[in-house]
């Protein structure tokens, strides 16, 4: 607990979890106490705060919007049967779906980009030039000269 | 957090070239899949390699050609995701790395037209010792092909832990093992 100020009637901010229909739920309270003798009284309770930290984690991540979409019959029918079996309902199964489906197009589209980048960093030279792009620099050799030959540097 | 398949990895020079080009269907798989996930890690070292290839290409190209290996310059550098700096302690491990490993394990590329020096060569191998301190520092297995070098190093670090405290082993996985 934290006593935000001792000087006057404060707030004190408490926290405490509890399991609420198999998840862990947070609460958050802001409790206007007043100083008396050297404990702290606590006000009446219409000046409790309460705050669940689920409302806005649900606020943030289940912001909805109504629409109407033509699905496919069969992927609607097993929709329905995970919710059923997961006690949800249609939208939140078909929206994780949609969210997970989503991610990997975003994911392959940027794989895309990069594996198109890279066949072009190395398209269009020779294997020694290649060598070279990996850090290997060779040049070319002078081999021995047989009796009667001339200089075979350059020689292709 | 690294997973087995997953990483994120830090990739070798050889490995990024060796994803780049593949036309092994697997690994396609494996790779579209794995740029989907992650940004692809990779050492300054590997940037500086790369862009000394492009330079010297441009620099030698007549202008027709100039064209294309500056685009394919600039394609390379939007492809990079995140390029790991060498930083004291990086130094710190490539250091102990070229001590216990002086001279390069396996010998120069060579063909029957082209060579590279020996100096080059040794300027090749200080270049993977600092990219395995790298991936040792960030604590990601490096994904490479180029067993001959990095395995040397694996092997001296772990006949002398004494010398890495805090940091190590060096995970290695190969390009073409990832994808089996």
């Amino acid at each position: 607990m934290t006593v935000l100020s001792s000087a006057r009637p404060s707030v004190v901010l408490c926290v405490f979890s509890e399991q609420c229909a198999g998840a862990e739920v947070t609460h958050l309270f802001g409790v206007h106490v007043a100083p008396e003798g050297i404990g702290w009284r606590i006000l009446c309770s219409p000046q409790v705060i309460h705050y669940d930290v689920r409302d806005d984690v649900q606020m943030n991540h289940r912001t909805t919007r109504r629409t109407t979409l033509t699905l496919p019959t069969g992927s609607l029918d097993l929709a329905e049967r995970i919710a059923r079996r997961r006690h949800l309902n249609l939208s939140a199964i078909v929206g994780e779906a949609l969210e997970r489906g989503l991610r990997e197009e975003e994911q392959n589209l940027r794989s895309d980009a990069i594996l198109r980048s890279y066949r072009k960093a190395f398209a269009g030279f020779s294997p020694e030039e290649l060598l070279l792009l990996d850090g290997i620099l060779v040049e070319e050799t002078v081999e021995p000269r047989a009796p009667g030959e001339g200089n075979r540097r350059g020689r292709k | 957090m690294s997973d087995s398949r997953w990483g994120p990895f830090l990739f070798d020079t050889s490995a990024e070239s060796w994803f780049a080009r593949t036309d092994d269907p697997r690994a396609l798989k494996w790779w579209r899949a794995y740029l989907g996930r992650n940004a692809v890690s990779i050492s300054a070292v590997t940037v500086l390699e790369r862009v000394r290839g492009y330079a010297r290409l441009w620099r030698t190209a007549d202008s027709g050609r100039r064209e294309l290996i500056e685009s394919a310059r600039v394609a390379y550098l939007q492809s990079v995701g995140k390029v790991l700096p060498i930083d004291a302690a990086t130094a710190l491990v490539a250091g102990e790395i070229l001590a216990l490993v002086a001279e390069p394990p396996t010998p120069p590329k060579r063909s029957h037209r082209v060579a590279e020096s020996r100096s080059e060569r040794l300027a090749r191998w200080r270049f993977d010792g600092i990219i395995a301190a790298t991936a040792m520092v960030a604590g990601m297995t490096l994904i490479h092909n180029n067993p001959g070098d990095f395995e040397a190093i694996r092997g001296g670090v772990e006949r002398n832990p004494e010398r890495f405290p805090g940091v190590g082993p060096l995970n290695l996985m190969r390009c073409g093992a990832i994808v089996v």
